[in-house]
C-alpha cells in the first residue's frame, strides 16, 4: 500500500498547476460553505437564544386547550407541586410560571396592544437574567446634547450622534457600540455615562409596578416613574383594567418582543386578569397561569423529545400538554426551517462546484495517463489496484483542499463568534421587521465541520466511480497505442 | 528447449465494414536462449504478432503456448499474473513510470510479485549495475537520456526473472552509440544468462546481431534466416 500512496502522491505533484487549481476549488468551496453555514447556524442559535432560551423556554407546560385557543380561559392551575415535579425531572435546568395575555396599554396619546406577562421576579431572573436587562443608560436627545458639550473627540461625538435614542443595560455594550479602546474607557465615566444614566429597578416580591420593554417604551413615550393605563379582558369575561407605575425599562434581545412585553409581578397580573378562583367551601384561592416555561440542559432534538416524554409521564395529567419550542413558536421554527433550506441549496451549489472541479481533474488525469496505465497493466498490475491509486490521488487533493478550507475558516468563525457582525441600514431594518436583532454571529465549531468533511469525501467517492469503471474497462492494447 | 509455440495464429481487425488481416496463419516456435528479430515493413504485422506473444492482444484464431500453457485459455486476471511472471517487455518509447526513480521502476514489477523490500532493492541495484546505470539509480526518467531510459527498461524487464523478453523496436529512438551499448548488454545477458530475447525491429544494427531473423510481410512469415554467430 505504501508504494501506491507514494505513486499517488508523486502523481499529484506531477502537474502542480492543475493540482493547485483543483485543490483551490475544494478549498474555496469548503471555506465558503463553512463560513456560510457558520453564520447561518450562529444566527439560528442567536434567534433561539433571544427568543427561546431568554423568554419562552424550550418546553412549555400548558392547559391542553391552550395551543388551539390561546385565551385566558384556557389557563393552567398554578401549583408549586407541578413546579416541583417539573424541576425534579431529568435534564431540567429551570422552570418559571408565567401568566401572559394581550391587553391594551396607553400613555398620553399613544396606545398599543401589548403582552402583559406576570412573573415571579426572582425565579424569572434565575432563568432569563431579566434583572440584567434593565436599562441603565439611554442616549436621549437631552442626554446627547449634554454629552456633545463635553470635551470628547469629534470622532466620538459623531459616533454618539448615530446612537441617539439607543438604550443600554451596561457600560460595556455602549462602549462596544462606540468601538472605544480600553485605554480611553476611563474618560467616559464623566463625559458619557454620567450624562445618560437612566433610572430603573427590578420588580420585587408583591410589587405592583411594571417593567416595560425598551422599544415599547419609546413607542408609548413613557419613562420610569410614569403611570401606564391598561385595559383588557380577564378570565371568564371579567373586565381587566389598571394603572401601573413603570419601575424600569428592560431591553429585550428579540426586537418583536421588545416592542410588546410588559412584565408585572405574577400576583399583580393574576389580579388584573382575574386569573384566580376562590373555593366555595374553603378560603383557598386557586390561581392560574398561561404556562410553565421550562429550560433544559441538553438541547438536541432527541433530548427535547425525551424530556417531553419524561415530563408527560411525571405530570400524568390528560388536561396538561407539553410542547417544545418548535410547536409553541411555529413562526420562528418555520423561519429557521425555510432559511435553513435555502442555505442548504447554496451549500448544494458549492458542492456541485467541488464535484465538477474534481471530476474535470480526474477526467484529464485518466485521459492523459492512459498509456502509462496501459504500461502498468502490461507489467502485471491489477486494474483494481490502478483504480485504488487514482482514488488515493483524488483523496489527497480533497484532503488538502479540505484541510486548508477548514484552517482558513477558523479565524473568521472565531471573529464572528466573539465579535458578531452588526448589520446597519436597510438590512438591519429588514432583520428588525422580521423580529430579529440585526446581528450576525457565527456558530461555534461543531457537527457542521464534520458534515463538510463527510460530504466532500462522499463527493470524491462518487466521482471516482466513472474513472474506476473506465480503468476496469481499459484494454491494455488500446491503452498502449 | 522450446519455450514458445505458435500455431496457425490469425488476427483480423475490423475497421468499420472492412476487415484487416494483420496476422495470417503464423506457425512458429522459439527455443530457450534465442536472440531473434522479427523484421518487416511498417504495417506488416510484426508488432501485432509480438503483442499477441506477450498476451497483450488476443488472436482471432490460433494458439500461443508458452511453457505448455495455452495463454488463450487464461482468464484476464490469470493472464495478467502469467505475463508478470513469465514475460518481460521493452517498448519503443521506454515507457518508464515517470514519477518513479530508476530503482523504483525496476522494483515495480517485483513489488507486484510480492517480493520483500530487501530482495527488491538488492536485485534492482544489481540489474541497474548490470546495464551500466549503477550511478543513476535514484534518477527519475526525466533526468535520463533515451539510451539510459531504455537500459532501465531492460533492467525492469529482467526484474521479474521472465522466461523471455519481448522488445518492440527497442532501438528506434536511440543514436548509434546508445544502440550499440544496448545491444551489447542484451547480447551479454543472452549469452551469459541464457535469457531469450525476441525483437520486432527494422533496425539493421539489431538484425545483424540477431541469430535468427524472421521476416514478416502482409501478416505472413515470408523468410527465416539463421545467422551464424
Amino acid at each position: 500500500m505504501k508504494e501506491y500512496i507514494i505513486i499517488a502522491w508523486r502523481n499529484i505533484l506531477r502537474n502542480k498547476k492543475r493540482t493547485l487549481i483543483t485543490v483551490s476549488s475544494v478549498f474555496f468551496a469548503t471555506f465558503l460553505a463553512l463560513i456560510m453555514r457558520s453564520f447561518q447556524l450562529g444566527s439560528y442559535d442567536y434567534m433561539i437564544n433571544s427568543m427561546i432560551e431568554s423568554y419562552s423556554g424550550y418546553l412549555t407546560v400548558e392547559n391542553k386547550d391552550f395551543p388551539d385557543e390561546q385565551i385566558i380561559d384556557n389557563s393552567i392551575e398554578y401549583s408549586p407541586e407541578i413546579i416541583s415535579k417539573i424541576k425534579n425531572t431529568e435534564n431540567i435546568k429551570s422552570v418559571v410560571p408565567r401568566l401572559s395575555y394581550f391587553s391594551l396599554a396607553s400613555f398620553g396619546k399613544q396606545t398599543k396592544g401589548i403582552l402583559f406577562t406576570g412573573i415571579i421576579p426572582y425565579k424569572e431572573n434565575q432563568m432569563t437574567k431579566l434583572k440584567n436587562k434593565i436599562v441603565k443608560f439611554r442616549l436621549t436627545k437631552s442626554a446627547l446634547s449634554k454629552i456633545l458639550k463635553t470635551n470628547l473627540s469629534e470622532e466620538l461625538k459623531e459616533k454618539l450622534k448615530l446612537l441617539e435614542n439607543n438604550s443600554y443595560s451596561d457600560k460595556n455594550s455602549l462602549l462596544t457600540d462606540l468601538k472605544i479602546e480600553k485605554e480611553t474607557k476611563s474618560n467616559c465615566d464623566k463625559t458619557i455615562f454620567s450624562n445618560c444614566e437612566y433610572n430603573g429597578e427590578y420588580l420585587s416580591e408583591n410589587d405592583d409596578g411594571i417593567l416595560i420593554s425598551d422599544r415599547l417604551s419609546k413607542f408609548l413615550k413613557i419613562n420610569t416613574g410614569d403611570t401606564l393605563v391598561m385595559i383588557g379582558q380577564g378570565r371568564h369575561g371579567a373586565s381587566a383594567q389598571g394603572l401601573f407605575a413603570v419601575k424600569g425599562i428592560v431591553k429585550i434581545l428579540n426586537p418583536k418582543l421588545d416592542n410588546l412585553l410588559i412584565y408585572g409581578e405574577l400576583k399583580t397580573v393574576q389580579e388584573y386578569y382575574s386569573a384566580y378562583e376562590i373555593s366555595e367551601n374553603s378560603e383557598d384561592t386557586t390561581r392560574f397561569l398561561s404556562t410553565y416555561s421550562v429550560n433544559i440542559i441538553n438541547k438536541s432534538k432527541e433530548d427535547i423529545e425525551l424530556t417531553k416524554k419524561r415530563l408527560s409521564e411525571v405530570l400524568n395529567n390528560n388536561d396538561i400538554i407539553i410542547r417544545d419550542w418548535k410547536q409553541s413558536n411555529k413562526e420562528l421554527a418555520q423561519q429557521i426551517n425555510s432559511d435553513d433550506k435555502s442555505g442548504q441549496m447554496m451549500l448544494g451549489i458549492l458542492y456541485i462546484v467541488i464535484a465538477f472541479g474534481l471530476f474535470g481533474t480526474v477526467l484529464m488525469m485518466t485521459a492523459e495517463r492512459k498509456r502509462e496505465m496501459g504500461i502498468m497493466l502490461a507489467l502485471g498490475m491489477k486494474k483494481i489496484k490502478l483504480g485504488i491509486i487514482t482514488t488515493i490521488e483524488m483523496f489527497f487533493i480533497a484532503f488538502i483542499g479540505l484541510f486548508f478550507g477548514i484552517i482558513g475558516s477558523v479565524p473568521i468563525v472565531l471573529a464572528g463568534y466573539y465579535n458578531p457582525i452588526r448589520l446597519t441600514g436597510d438590512t438591519a431594518k429588514l432583520y428588525e421587521d422580521m423580529g430579529f436583532e440585526p446581528i450576525m454571529p457565527t456558530a461555534w465549531f461543531g457537527e457542521y465541520y464534520l458534515n463538510q468533511v463527510i460530504v466532500v469525501l462522499i463527493i470524491v467517492l462518487l466521482i471516482m466511480i466513472y474513472p474506476v469503471i473506465n480503468i476496469l474497462r481499459l484494454k491494455v492494447i488500446d491503452a498502449l497505442k | 528447449m522450446e519455450i514458445i509455440k505458435v500455431k496457425n495464429l490469425n488476427k483480423i481487425y475490423k475497421e468499420g465494414e472492412i476487415e484487416v488481416h494483420a496476422v495470417r496463419g503464423i506457425d512458429l516456435s522459439f527455443e530457450q536462449g534465442e536472440f531473434a528479430a522479427i523484421v518487416g515493413p511498417s504495417g506488416s504485422g510484426k508488432t501485432t504478432f509480438l503483442n499477441m506473444l506477450g498476451g497483450l492482444d488476443s488472436p482471432t484464431s490460433g494458439e500461443i503456448i508458452i511453457n505448455e500453457t495455452n495463454i488463450g485459455d487464461l482468464k484476464p486476471s490469470s493472464l495478467t499474473d502469467f505475463r508478470m511472471n513469465n514475460i518481460g517487455f521493452v517498448f519503443q518509447a521506454y515507457n518508464l513510470i515517470p514519477v518513479l526513480t530508476a530503482r523504483e521502476n525496476v522494483e515495480f514489477v517485483m513489488h507486484l510479485q510480492g517480493k520483500s523490500k530487501k530482495e527488491r532493492e538488492t536485485r534492482a541495484i544489481e540489474l541497474l549495475e548490470a546495464v551500466g546505470l549503477g550511478d543513476r539509480i535514484n534518477s527519475r526518467p526525466g533526468k535520463l537520456s533515451g539510451g539510459q531510459q531504455q537500459r532501465v527498461a531492460i533492467a525492469r524487464a529482467l526484474a521479474s526473472k521472465p522466461k523471455f523478453i519481448l522488445a518492440d523496436e527497442p532501438t528506434a529512438n536511440l543514436d548509434s552509440e546508445s544502440t550499440n551499448n544496448l545491444l551489447d548488454i542484451m547480447e551479454k545477458l543472452n549469452k551469459e544468462e541464457n535469457i531469450t530475447f525476441i525483437f520486432s525491429t527494422h533496425d539493421n544494427r539489431v538484425v545483424k546481431r540477431a541469430r535468427r531473423v524472421i521476416t514478416v510481410d502482409d501478416g505472413k512469415i515470408v523468410k527465416i534466416i539463421e545467422n551464424e554467430k
